[in-house]
């Protein structure tokens, strides 16, 4: 079996966010049907957007080390 | 005066800038993954976090930690979310609900807040458009149409860039699909 093609994982993600019309869900099982190997690369993509939680980005990340080192400017000033 | 086997809390108890920011760098989106779990209050429990950051540091000195860093640092988490609760005057409700955490569930909310960490890492290394799209669609809850209008695109584009964000996140998590790490759960959609 070849790769999965990009149309694959466009249709894939489709299905995932609620975009897929029904003749695509079709496709989609009728191409994960077709091997092992499709049916883990749905599965993966699966858990994937699954396990996707709101994410801390970087800008986020140093606001709040931003907050942390002024807690612990306020805290050694108090000493 | 601090006592681990690691290097890393041993530089940070003498006072070493670069390995706390390492240290937080590291574990920060792990470590809020996790007390959101408990306390269920995102802002606060950004908080909490903050506070065991602040509290290794200015204790720096004086602090034992005979654990990993990680564990200690997970463990005074959950100190700070189970005081957090206690003020909130729900601590009969937390501890029924969450007893059987005690075992093993715990280790498994750590570990999923690992894995939590790279996925999130995953995203971020998405290219930026990508990356906006796929934010979008997974966690606004907007449609393609919606997306492509926001964003002035059309909804092929969005097709696209969805399609490509997911092959490069099964390609950067592979590692833990190919383990099984990455647990099955019911979708919200």
């Amino acid at each position: 079996m070849d790769s999965p093609t990009i149309d694959i994982d466009q249709l894939i993600a489709s299905f995932l966010s609620g975009n897929c019309n029904p003749s695509g869900k079709l496709e989609l099982e009728q191409w994960v049907s077709l091997s092992e190997e499709n049916k883990k690369v749905f599965d993966d993509s699966v858990k994937i957007w699954q396990n996707c939680q709101t994410p801390i980005f970087k800008s986020e990340m140093e606001h709040d080390k931003l907050r942390i080192e002024v807690q612990i400017f306020a805290q050694n000033s108090h000493q | 005066m601090l006592k681990t086997a690691s290097g890393l809390t041993e530089k940070i108890s003498q006072g070493d800038r670069l390995s706390f920011t390492d240290a937080f760098t590291s574990h920060y989106p792990g470590l809020c993954y996790y007390a959101e779990k408990l306390v269920h209050d995102h802002d606060e429990s950004h908080s909490l976090v903050q506070q065991v950051f602040v509290d290794l540091w200015i204790k720096r000195e004086k602090l034992i930690i005979e654990q990993s860093l990680k564990a200690y640092l997970y463990s005074a988490v959950r100190n700070n979310a189970l005081d957090f609760l206690k003020h909130k005057a729900v601590e009969t409700k937390y501890l029924r609900e969450t007893q059987p955490l005690e075992a093993s569930n715990d280790t498994n909310l750590i570990e999923e807040a690992e894995l939590n960490s790279r996925i999130n890492t995953a995203i971020e290394g998405l290219p930026r458009k990508c990356r906006e799209i796929f934010l979008l669609c997974r966690f606004n809850d907007l449609q393609y149409n919606e997306i492509a209008i926001k964003l002035g695109i059309s909804v092929k584009t969005v097709e696209m860039q969805m399609g490509i964000a997911l092959k490069k996140l099964r390609i950067k998590l592979a590692d833990l699909l190919n383990t099984n790490k990455l647990p099955s759960k019911f979708s919200k959609k």
